[in-house]
This record gives C-alpha cells, sequence and structure tokens, in this order.
C-alpha cells in the first residue's frame, strides 16, 4: 500500500507543475566527500520564509558498509528580508534508517534529530548560490547493536541500544534556482 | 520493515514540494474600453494600436478626478500630467491595470476620445513593490532615525531645467540626455553610513506643488503627482528578478512601466565602469526617470513635465519629490524635498520654425481608374406618421430627403453612369404588435420603392423588411449619452429574451418612456434604408471628376479616379475635403478584400497630413498606421549606447504577378510619413505628449538616407528636430561634436534668431572651458535680430553673459516696452539670474533694473495722462507709500482703475510685487497689494 501511494506521489509530482514561484534543488559537499550522495529542494513560502527538505542515502563509505538513508526537513527564516540571500537562521529535524558496519560492530535501526542553524547564502549568479550552514544538532538514535559475525537473530526483535546526543552540523551547498 | 520506512521517507520527500505557495498579491484596476461596432473591425486589426491605451491617473480627490474627466471630455489632447500607466487592451477590449501609487482615488481613462469614464477608488496597496510611500510603513518606523539622517543628508541640488516654452501650446523639452524630456530633475542622495550596501531599491515620488500665481510663494498643495520613479541595486535587480522567476516584468513596479517596454526604450542597464566600484545599475525609461547607484551618492533623474498648465511661464509650479529607499526588509531612508521655486531656464523658447508638409510622390501610389461596378448605400430619414406608412403631409424633413434622393439618382445618369439596381430595407419601431410592425414595414419599404421610381426606371428591389428590437433603442440611448437608461432598456431585453411583448410591457412603465423613448427614438427607428450599384463606364478626366464630386461625393469610389483627382489638384484648400473622402470611403470600400486591408489608403492620409500642416493643424493618429515605430535597439560600442533601427520604408504587397504589381496591402515607414508626422508633432505642440515617438520617427528618415530613399530635404526637418530636443551640444541626441555642429549650423541658417537662440542655448553660462566660442557667434548675430520684444529679450541674456548688466538692464526693459508679455517669461527666467554661485550676487537679478527702466519710461509717456493706466498704477503705489489706512483704500480704487483701463497691468503687478524695488522688500505693501489682485480676479 504505502509503495503504492509513494509511487503515486512520485507522478503526482512529474505531472503537476509547482505553483511555488521559487523552487531550488542543491546538494551538499560535505556530505558528498563523505560519499553520502544527497539532493536537497527548496521552495519559497514568503518574503522571508523558505521550507525545504533533503534526501540522502549511501551504500559504503570508504569501503564499509554504510547503508543509510534519510531525509532532512528543514525551515529557513531570512534575515535579509529576501530568500536565498544573504543571513539565515534555521530549524531542522533528521529522519534516518540505517544499517552501518563499524570495526567489528553493526548497528542497525532508526534515528531522529532536531536542531539550529545559522547560515549566509551568497548570490554567485542568475541561479547559482553557494550557501554556508552551521549549527547543532539533538539526535535521538535506537538501533539494533550486535557485534559482526554473531547470529543477528540472537539479539531479539527489538532495538538494544538507544541515546541521545549532540551533533553538530555543517553544510556548503551548491544551489541551483529552477525557477 | 527497513523497506517500508524507505518508503515513508520517499512520501515525504516527494510530497513536500506542495507544503506551501508564495503568495504574491498583485493588485488591479480591470475594465472594459467601449468599442464602437463600427470600430470593432478596425481595432482588431490593430489599425488604432497606438492610440487605443488605458491611461490611468491618479487624484487625492475624487472631485478632482471628476473634475479632470470633464476637462478630458472636453479636450481629450490636453495633458494631466498624474499618469501614472497606460495598458492596452485586449482584442475584447479588456485591460488590467497594475498600479501603484500614494495617491487613493484613481481615474481610468481610455485615450482614443472615447472614455470608459469611471472614477475608481483605490486604496494604498502592496504589491510587487516593497516600499510604501508616506502613507504607511515608513512614516512609523523609526522616526528617530528619519531626524538624524534628514539633518546630514538632505536632498540635493534639486534643479529644473527647462528649455523651451512655446506660447499658447503646451510644448516645453529640454536639451538633457536623450532630450524626449520637458524638465529634468536631478536629486542626489549620498550614502548615509546605514544606507551604504548594495541591495537597495529608490523609490520617489514627484509632486508639483501648486502656486497660486507669479507673485505667491509655494503653497503646501500637492497640484499634481507626477509618475513613480524607481530603481534597484545591482543586487536588488538579481534577486528581484530571481522573485519574479526570471522575468522582472512580473513585478508590478516594472509592469507598470510596461507601456514602456514596447512603445518607448525602456531599459535596464548595466554598466562596469572602470573603477569598479563605480557600478552603475540604471533603470531607465526614456520619459520617466533614470536612477544610478555610484560609489557615493544616489542620483535620481525624473523627468517630467507639467504640460498644459503653464503655457507662457507665468504660472510656475514648485517641484518636489519624496524619495524612499529600501532595502528588502524595510524603508531605511526616507526624505521630501520641495526645493525648486519654479524658476528654470529655458534658452529654447524663442526658438521658431513652421516646416513645410513633405509632399509624398505620387509615383509611390499609382493607382488606375478602372471600370467597374460601385455600390454606394444611403438611409431615407422619412417622418411617417404613426401606424401609417404615408408621410406627415408637408414634413420638411421628408420633402428635402426625397429632394436629395432625386438629386443623387439624376447626378448618377448625368454623371456618364447608370443605376443598375437599387435596394430598399424598411425598418418599424418595436412597439406594438410585432406582424403588424412587420407589415408596417414592408408598406413603408413599398412607399419608399413607388418615390424612387418616380426618379430612375431601374429595377428595384426589397429586402426582408425588420422590425426593430428594443436593443436598439437602447443603442441610440447609449450613442446620445444616456447610459443609465440604456442599461435599463438593455437589462429588461435581457430578462425577456425573444420575448418583444414582455420586454415592451416592462419598458412602457419606464419613467422616461414617454418623453424619451416614444418621442425622440421610436421615430428615429421609422425609417428606409437604400443602395444602390450603379455601372461607371468612361475613363474621367480630372475636371470630370471634380466636376462629379462636387455634385455628389458618392459617386466618386475608387481609387484611380481619386488618384486623378490628387494629380490635379495643387490647392491644399481644395484637396483637403477629397483627400478626407478617400480616406473615408476606402476605408470602407475595401475592407472586405483582406484582412490587412482594413482601414486607410496611405496615399489620401499622407495628402490630408500635408493639408493639415499648410494650415497649421495635426491630427496625431492620422498617419500613425502607416509607421512602424517598433525599435530594435542595437548596442553600439563606440558610443556606449544604444541606437534604434527601425523597419525599412517598403511597400508591403501580397499576390505579386510577373509584373511585380501585387495588391498592395499597405505602405510603411515612408519617409514622407514619418517627416510629415514629426512636422505635425513639432509645429502645434505636440512634442510633450508625443515625444516618445520622435525618435522613432527620426530614426525612419535616417534609415532612408541612407539607403538612398530620402535625400538633402530632410536635413532641416531633422536637423530642428534634433535641436528641440537638445541635439545643439553632444549628448544622446548629438553623439559627436560634428553631430551637434550640423545641428547648430542648419538651425542657425534657418534665422538670425535661430542663430543667436542656438548659441545661446549650446554656451554654457559661467563656464568659460568652450572659451565662450558660442557666446560669442551669439553676441555677434544679435546685430541681426529684427525688431521686436523677443530680440530684445534675447540680446538681454547675451549681455549679461558677457556681464555687461547695464546693457542687459536696458535690452530687456525694451523688450517689456515691446511686449508686457516677456515680463512674465523673465520673471522665472534663470537664464537672466546671475551665477547661482556667486553669492554676492544673490540679490541682483537683470529684471530689477529693468523694471526701474521700465518705470521711468513709463513715466515719461504716461506724463500725467488721466486715460494711460500707468498714471494710475503710480498713483496708487504713490498712496500706498504713504501707509495710511485712508490711502490705502485710495490706493485700491486706484489700481482697479488702472486695471480697468488696461488689464495686462494685473500680470505686471504680478511682476512687479516680485521684482520692483520699490515694492519687493516692504512686507506690508506687498501684502496689501496681493490682497488688491486677489479681490480683483476675484471679482472678476
Amino acid at each position: 500500500m504505502i509503495k503504492k501511494i509513494s509511487i503515486a506521489a512520485f507522478f503526482f509530482l512529474l505531472t503537476m507543475q509547482a505553483n511555488a514561484q521559487m523552487v531550488a534543488v542543491k546538494t551538499d559537499v560535505v556530505k558528498d566527500a563523505f560519499m553520502i550522495p544527497n539532493i536537497g529542494v527548496d521552495i519559497v513560502l514568503g518574503d522571508k520564509h523558505t521550507l525545504g527538505a533533503d534526501l540522502f542515502g549511501t551504500k559504503k563509505i570508504y569501503g564499509n558498509v554504510a547503508e543509510i538513508i534519510g531525509v532532512t526537513p528543514r525551515y529557513r527564516y531570512w534575515l535579509s528580508g529576501r530568500p536565498f540571500s544573504r543571513l539565515f537562521v534555521g530549524a531542522n529535524a533528521q529522519f534516518a534508517n540505517y544499517t552501518i558496519n563499524w570495526e567489528d560492530k553493526s548497528y542497525h535501526g532508526n534515528s531522529f534529530a532536531v536542531g539550529l542553524a545559522l547560515g549566509y547564502s551568497i548570490n554567485l549568479s542568475k541561479r547559482f548560490n553557494i550557501e554556508l550552514a552551521g549549527g547543532t544538532d539533538l539526535l535521538y538514535y535506537n538501533h539494533k547493536q550486535y557485534t559482526l559475525g554473531d547470529i543477528y537473530t540472537n539479539y531479539g526483535e527489538e532495538p538494544n541500544a538507544a541515546g541521545v546526543i549532540l551533533c553538530p552540523r555543517l553544510e556548503i551547498s551548491v544551489m541551483y534556482l529552477l525557477r | 520493515m527497513k523497506i517500508r520506512y524507505i518508503h515513508i521517507i520517499l512520501i515525504l520527500f516527494l510530497l513536500f514540494p506542495f507544503a506551501g505557495e508564495l503568495k504574491a498579491q498583485i493588485q488591479r484596476i480591470s475594465g472594459e474600453v467601449y468599442v464602437d461596432q463600427s470600430e470593432e473591425d478596425v481595432i482588431a486589426n490593430g489599425m488604432f494600436q497606438y492610440n487605443r491605451y488605458v491611461v490611468v491617473y491618479t487624484f487625492t480627490e475624487r472631485s478632482d478626478a471628476e473634475s479632470a474627466l470633464r476637462k478630458l471630455q472636453s479636450s481629450p489632447n490636453s495633458a494631466i500630467n498624474t499618469y501614472l500607466g497606460m495598458v492596452k487592451p485586449n482584442e475584447a477590449g479588456k485591460f488590467t491595470v497594475d498600479y501603484y501609487s500614494i495617491a487613493p482615488v484613481m481615474l481610468v481613462w481610455c485615450s482614443d476620445r472615447r472614455y470608459e469614464s469611471k472614477v475608481l477608488e483605490g486604496g494604498i496597496i502592496r504589491n510587487g513593490m516593497r516600499i510604501n510611500l508616506p502613507a504607511k510603513g515608513a512614516a512609523d518606523k523609526g522616526v528617530e532615525q528619519e531626524d538624524m539622517t534628514k539633518k546630514v543628508h538632505e536632498l540635493q541640488n534639486v534643479t529644473i531645467e527647462e528649455k523651451k516654452i512655446k506660447t499658447g501650446t503646451n510644448i516645453a523639452t529640454s536639451e538633457e540626455e536623450d532630450g524626449l524630456i520637458t524638465s529634468q530633475v536631478m536629486i542626489e542622495i549620498p550614502y548615509p553610513d546605514h544606507i551604504k550596501r548594495k541591495n537597495l531599491r529608490v523609490v520617489a515620488q514627484p509632486m508639483w506643488y501648486d502656486r497660486v500665481d507669479m507673485i505667491d510663494e509655494m503653497s503646501d498643495t500637492v497640484f499634481s503627482y507626477g509618475r513613480v520613479v524607481f530603481g534597484d541595486s545591482d543586487e536588488y535587480l538579481e534577486t528581484q528578478t530571481r522573485l519574479m522567476d526570471y522575468d522582472v516584468m512580473r513585478d508590478t513596479l516594472y509592469s507598470y512601466n510596461e507601456h514602456a517596454k514596447n512603445h518607448r526604450y525602456n531599459r535596464i542597464v548595466r554598466k562596469k565602469t572602470k573603477n569598479s566600484a563605480d557600478e552603475i545599475v540604471e533603470v531607465e525609461d526614456t520619459l520617466v526617470s533614470r536612477i544610478s547607484f555610484t560609489k557615493d551618492s544616489i542620483h535620481i533623474f525624473i523627468i517630467d513635465t507639467v504640460s498644459g498648465i503653464d503655457p507662457d511661464g507665468s504660472h510656475p509650479y514648485p517641484f518636489g519629490a519624496i524619495v524612499a529607499v529600501g532595502d528588502y526588509n524595510t524603508v531605511i531612508y526616507k526624505d521630501s524635498s520641495k526645493r525648486n521655486n519654479g524658476e528654470r531656464r529655458s534658452p529654447l523658447k524663442f526658438l521658431d520654425f513652421k516646416f513645410k508638409e513633405f509632399m509624398p510622390d505620387p509615383e509611390d501610389f499609382r493607382e488606375d481608374q478602372n471600370e467597374e461596378l460601385q455600390q454606394v448605400p444611403g438611409e431615407l430619414h422619412l417622418n411617417f406618421e404613426v401606424g401609417k406608412a404615408t408621410i406627415i403631409p408637408n414634413d420638411s424633413t421628408s420633402i428635402a430627403q426625397l429632394e436629395e434622393l432625386r438629386k443623387t439618382f439624376s447626378s448618377v445618369s448625368q454623371n456618364g453612369g447608370s443605376i443598375l439596381a437599387v435596394t430598399v430595407h424598411g425598418m418599424a419601431s418595436p412597439e406594438g404588435n410585432l406582424a403588424g410592425n412587420k407589415d408596417l414595414a414592408r408598406r413603408r419599404a413599398q412607399y419608399a420603392i413607388n418615390e424612387i421610381h418616380r426618379f430612375t426606371n431601374s429595377r428595384v428591389d426589397m429586402e426582408e423588411p425588420e422590425v426593430a428590437g428594443w436593443n436598439k433603442v437602447a443603442d441610440l440611448l447609449a450613442a446620445d449619452g444616456y447610459a443609465s437608461e440604456a442599461e435599463a432598456v438593455n437589462e429588461i431585453v435581457n430578462k425577456y429574451p425573444g420575448n418583444i411583448y414582455a420586454q415592451y410591457g416592462q419598458i412602457k412603465n419606464l419613467p422616461y418612456y414617454r418623453e424619451l423613448i416614444y418621442d425622440i427614438y421610436l421615430p428615429k427607428l421609422r425609417t428606409v434604408r437604400y443602395s444602390y450599384i450603379f455601372r461607371k463606364y468612361d475613363i474621367l478626366s480630372a475636371d470630370e471628376l471634380l466636376k462629379r464630386f462636387k455634385e455628389n461625393k458618392g459617386m466618386v469610389r475608387d481609387r484611380g479616379s481619386f488618384f486623378a483627382l490628387f494629380n490635379e489638384i495643387t490647392d491644399k484648400k481644395e484637396l483637403e475635403p477629397i483627400a478626407k473622402h478617400a480616406l473615408e470611403v476606402t476605408r470602407n470600400n475595401y475592407s472586405a478584400d483582406s484582412i490587412y486591408n482594413k482601414g486607410y489608403w496611405a496615399y489620401p492620409a499622407c495628402l490630408l497630413a500635408c493639408c493639415y500642416i499648410a494650415r497649421d493643424t495635426a491630427d496625431y493618429n492620422l498617419l500613425m498606421p502607416f509607421l512602424d515605430l517598433k525599435p530594435i535597439k542595437v548596442w553600439n560600442d563606440s558610443t556606449q549606447s544604444y541606437d534604434l533601427q527601425i523597419s525599412d520604408p517598403e511597400i508591403k504587397r501580397e499576390g505579386l504577378n510577373e509584373s511585380g504589381r501585387g495588391k498592395i496591402l499597405n505602405y510603411v515607414n515612408f519617409p514622407e510619413f514619418a517627416a510629415n508626422q514629426l512636422i505635425m508633432i513639432l509645429n502645434t505642440g505636440g512634442l510633450s505628449q508625443y515625444r516618445n515617438i520622435v525618435p522613432s520617427l527620426e530614426a525612419i528618415i535616417t534609415g532612408a538616407i541612407e539607403k538612398g530613399k530620402a535625400g538633402m530635404e530632410y536635413d532641416t526637418i531633422m536637423a530642428m528636430s534634433k535641436c528641440y530636443r537638445g541635439g545643439y551640444k553632444v549628448g544622446n541626441i548629438s553623439k559627436t561634436e560634428a553631430e551637434a555642429a550640423k545641428v547648430r549650423n542648419i538651425a542657425a541658417s534657418t534665422s538670425p534668431t535661430n542663430l543667436v537662440v542656438v548659441n545661446l542655448a549650446a554656451d554654457e553660462p559661467y563656464d568659460t572651458s568652450d572659451d565662450n566660442k558660442y557666446l560669442a557667434i551669439a553676441a555677434d548675430g544679435i546685430k541681426n535680430l529684427p525688431d521686436n520684444a523677443e530680440s530684445d529679450y534675447l540680446k538681454s541674456v547675451t549681455m549679461l553673459r558677457l556681464n555687461k548688466r547695464e546693457q542687459a538692464e536696458l535690452y530687456l526693459a525694451e523688450s517689456f516696452m515691446k511686449d508686457y508679455k516677456m515680463m512674465a517669461y523673465a520673471n522665472n527666467d534663470l537664464d537672466l539670474m546671475p551665477n547661482p554661485e556667486s553669492a554676492e550676487d544673490s540679490d541682483y537679478k537683470v529684471i530689477y533694473g529693468a523694471m526701474r527702466l521700465w518705470k521711468a519710461t513709463m513715466d515719461t509717456i504716461s506724463a500725467g495722462n488721466d486715460k494711460h493706466a500707468y498714471t494710475w498704477y503710480k498713483k496708487s503705489l504713490e498712496e500706498l507709500n504713504k501707509g495710511k489706512t485712508s490711502n490705502i483704500e485710495l490706493a485700491k480704487e486706484h489700481m482697479y482703475r488702472c486695471f480697468n483701463l488696461d488689464n495686462r497691468y494685473f500680470t505686471i503687478l504680478g511682476v512687479a510685487i516680485r521684482n520692483d524695488d520699490a515694492i519687493r522688500k516692504k512686507k506690508d505693501i506687498v501684502a496689501t497689494l496681493k490682497e488688491f489682485r486677489k479681490n480683483y480676479s476675484s471679482a472678476e
């Protein structure tokens, strides 16, 4: 059922013209450097407000198994009074599902984060922007953690580890304005 | 489970773009232009495109708007300079106007002499422009900040330069920049520290203040708002363009100037100067404004005119502006200015030249006479008796109509034609029984047929008779201006569609049915229309054609006949009615031929223009269908500006045959047409109204000269046109000194007066960097001036420039003696004031000395003569100087007596109050005299 909805939503997106007047796509080169391909969309809600989301995912990071998929919705308030221009403050969330093998351990579960960010957007040309943003996220994780080589089912059905950590956020994004 | 999460994430992501929309509210006025049915096809065909604009004016009071509307309706060409923008209605006549103004009441007016006469209420709106002028926004934001900036950064350098004021007309031009300018105001705002940033939008609202007459100080009453002037800095423009989806015209502020995009060459220019810090971004509309952001300041050039209100310079309107500078968020700087007192420099005001018409080359328009069938429509207005098919006995109108019919028919046979067939179509009014009415219409047509048979033996056919619908009544009412009555009738018709009885029942109950509809409009529907077809056999000589035209102009209908007539007749008075008729007939005759050919025939239009020029009148719309004025802008690297290119002169044909003579669709951009249009504009003072098309007209002529299709004969008109617009010195009109010299030389060669005027204009007062060479030529030229008031005035200006003040005063006084109107000129003329930079001259004006001399001369002339107005003028002033109450009463009596003897003294006193040494510094006397004038004019 959910699969059907997602397919329908995808075609809906293709057939319908977005009504928003400004739509931009972007990619965070920091994530890209960590072998996490990502793409984001930002739309303008008003003179000072934009809403955006990144979709990111990966299979391997430098040879290590790291199956991650996640989405990062965000809201930004543009202090300059003009979207995608100059200083902004933002709030973001992140939801991810992952399976990561790190040294002899494997982590499989979900995470949820909320955070604040401050950034600056530079107009490079008619359609290109560079955006710098930094901030801090409060991340809650809930996963099943086990030693590689063990029998997975021995650890039971439920996640066996959860916690909250504070993690820094740094983004350097290249943005292209679609319309 | 993992797959499930991935899907959830995907859905969230994909649906996300629809989470919200940008709301961009743009306020609009919309409406519909009333289109006369007979013109519909013409409009659809674009023949009136240039003319069909809806113009939006703003006023502060509804009553002002309504009185302006009345003024416009009585005199469609009168200019009111508060218009905000124009839009072209679409094919259906519908239009919308995006507007921005600080003024709350709007008037929409269609400039085609037909009015959608609406006064619309409008409020302050927030739209594409993100700065609100005084009404809100700025005013309530940080008063402290405003005061602080005001002190240090007042608006500076407000000057008005007006270069030509022609007596009795609205013409006024400037030499500045591209010269399509009447007055140019430059406001400089040095950047206060806190606004020195890149994301700025500047908006200025120009205003003209009222000044009761030539003597009063400025009042705070705004006479008129000018068009809003705006400009964006580089970054602002870029982000704004993004915001408007890469079409900046979606910004209300820009689209408000959209007409300029097509019909004036409005442009956004970016220039990088050598010093990159000096980057300038300009939003330019030749009509309105230019705003530059330079390194140290913002320069605002406001270019507009107060036309039609100051024909003789005696009623100056002080200029002011509210300027606001904002970033993306808010207004960060606001100031207002009212600096100019109405004094202006106008060196070209005495430049005068009447251009002669350019006759088109007949060979371009040759048409042969053909033997052909011609169909001529006509209408008989016979006053039938109610309910009967006989005319009212001894009714003079009917008898005259029948006599006219007899004459028409007999002239056809006398002129060698023969009537082949006549068709008659009877009509009855709608009241009463439908079948009965139809029968009545048939019997009335039969009555007309019997009458026609008395004059001709030809076959007479009857068309199906018609009972006019009530909507026809509504049409007639509307055409005569009974709009609400027409609406009421239409409403009833639409309420009962197809049911003529129900309609009648309702309409009968209207309060004005009896006196308006029954007595006036229903009889108009009881008519008989007819048309006749005649064959013309022979090729007639011009004389015969002329005779025929005089007897029955309906008989001359084809282009060949007209062409023969035009070739023969040289007298413009005789030519005019024929050209007019040809225009009318060819428009009707050829309308079915081709969609392109609906409308005028070019040749008579040009001839008619020539006739108009010969008798010093103009119809600005006459030649417009034949001029393709949409310029192509070509960037010229060597001059760092745009050149205009217009499509070449050509005859547009279709269906070319072997001999190369297909059917002519139209004649476009012939130099004669452009020149005549230019001449009509220049000769009759249309420059302020039509300045936008002048560069295009010049470009047509230039193009024709370059292609060898026009010759030396166009040099004078080109030079004078450029001269009027400031081409006598290097600028946007004349790009090089050689061009400017050519303009000067040609203009100077036209008359001794023009020689002096042009060189005085080219001379920069108090600037010796040009070695005063133009001044030397002017000084030499004044010897040859004719003996009149204007010449003395020019001599005075020249002498002042040469620093010979005594002589300047003497000449000016002589000028006053010859024509008192010169006083009104001198009253506000910066050309007669010494160097404004020089502090010691702050209380010197040539006119002070001239007034002294004038008084001395008048003393001698009047010498106690009681019949001379001056005697009483002088006595009145003497009484006032005594200063007692009883003396004031006597002074008043004397002054009124003076005014009654010679009403010019009313103006003279006004000038004297400001310029007569014996008066101007005495506050109480000035006040009393002002009182006199005020009382006198109100008593008048």
